[in-house]
């Protein structure tokens, strides 16, 4: 007869075997003192796992945890420096609001669709200029084939601002400088 | 299912409420530090992961499901943890011997027996290679079936077996060479 194998053993003490498998189990085991003492073993081992005891954990982790989860507030020198930057950025924001006045009572059209068709067109042409002009060999600066106007300046300048203006935002909101 | 006693405390850090998880970590981390000490075999790493296990147990917050008890998640999340940190970088075994560090309270002479044979069980452990550390954990201190186990670990049904069987023989034989107490 057959010796009870380990893996046998190990899912008997596992409780995973089939109601017939265990019964087989069980009749083999009454008959041989060498798989019972296997088995002894192995059920030793499951009780001197088992018997190990908890260590004490002799200090509090939470405080810890918390105020890492905790969102900092700023460091000094960077709650007067973000304070500066958007004081520069609401100066800036004014400043282009006369630009931007004159740019929209004089060039409405200038947003409107043929005028961003133009403006693709443009930029096709650029892309092609600058294929022309690159070689494997020498590289010059593209030249774009449009000016670069106040009108596109200004356009720029707003946008970067209100950008900023809304990143910084929210930055700061989420590092509680708002909030406190 | 009974529901979670935790519960409340769990919907109140999912909407970022740190002081609620605070409350949590008291009440879960003596089981959890466990987790850590019979994976890192250390007390000190075992403070520390036990301390990133429920960093990243907060991060995960929103995908447990509240209606099922909190501690046997975060001893699950635990285990992982410290295998990811113990396959991460594997130290040198004469490393964790310098390191190891014996129970602070000196125990009466009672409690010596039961301490040097929990630092015998301790030290077999500490000897298993991670993989054996975790799929022994999860299954005689976490009570996971080898399904649970091979979605816990990520591995297929064969490998905790085999992982689980293999690393029974090595505790047994590395248990049984040194004097033991009965
Ligand atoms: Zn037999």
């Amino acid at each position: 007869m057959n010796h009870l194998s380990d893996e046998i053993l190990n899912e008997y003490l596992d409780d995973v075997l089939p109601p017939d498998a265990r019964a087989e189990v069980e009749s083999h085991l009454r008959d041989c003192a060498d798989c019972e003492l296997s088995l002894d073993q192995l059920a030793d081992l499951f009780f001197e796992l088992s018997a190990l005891p908890d260590a004490e954990l002799t200090r509090d982790l939470s405080a810890d945890v918390v105020r890492t989860l905790t969102p900092q507030p700023l460091p000094r020198l960077l709650k007067w420096m973000a304070l500066l930057q958007v004081a520069a950025a609401l100066t800036a924001l004014v400043a282009s609001l006369p630009l931007l006045q004159t740019m929209f009572a004089m060039d409405v059209p200038a947003i409107t669709l043929p005028t961003l068709l133009d403006l693709t067109l443009r930029f096709e042409q650029a892309v092609v200029e600058m294929k022309t002009l690159f070689t494997p060999y020498q590289w010059q600066m593209p030249r774009l084939s449009f000016e670069v106007s106040s009108l596109y300046i200004t356009v720029a300048v707003f946008s970067v601002t209100l950008l900023w203006l809304v990143g910084n935002g929210l930055l700061l909101r989420k590092s509680n400088l708002i909030r406190s | 299912m009974e529901a979670s006693p935790d519960r409340d405390l769990i919907l109140r850090a999912r909407r970022g409420d740190p002081e609620a998880f605070g409350e949590l970590v008291r009440a879960h981390q003596a089981g959890v530090f466990n987790v850590c000490y019979r994976m890192m075999g250390e007390r000190r790493e075992a403070e520390d992961m036990a301390q990133e296990a429920f960093l990243r147990a907060y991060e995960r917050i929103h995908t447990f499901d509240v209606e099922r008890p909190f501690g046997p998640w975060m001893r699950r999340v635990a285990a992982n943890v410290c295998l990811n940190q113990l396959a991460a970088h594997k130290p040198e075994p004469a490393e964790l011997d310098e390191e190891r560090d014996a129970d602070p309270a000196p125990l009466p002479e009672s409690g010596r027996e039961v301490q040097e044979e929990a630092e015998r069980v301790r030290d077999a452990l500490r000897r298993l290679l991670p993989h054996y550390r975790a799929v022994i954990e999860l299954r005689h201190y976490q009570d996971l079936s080898y399904d649970e186990i091979a979605a816990e670990l990520k591995i297929p049904l064969s490998n905790v077996k085999s992982h689980l069987f293999r690393a029974r023989k090595i505790l047994a034989e590395s248990l049984s060479h040194e004097p033991s107490l009965r």
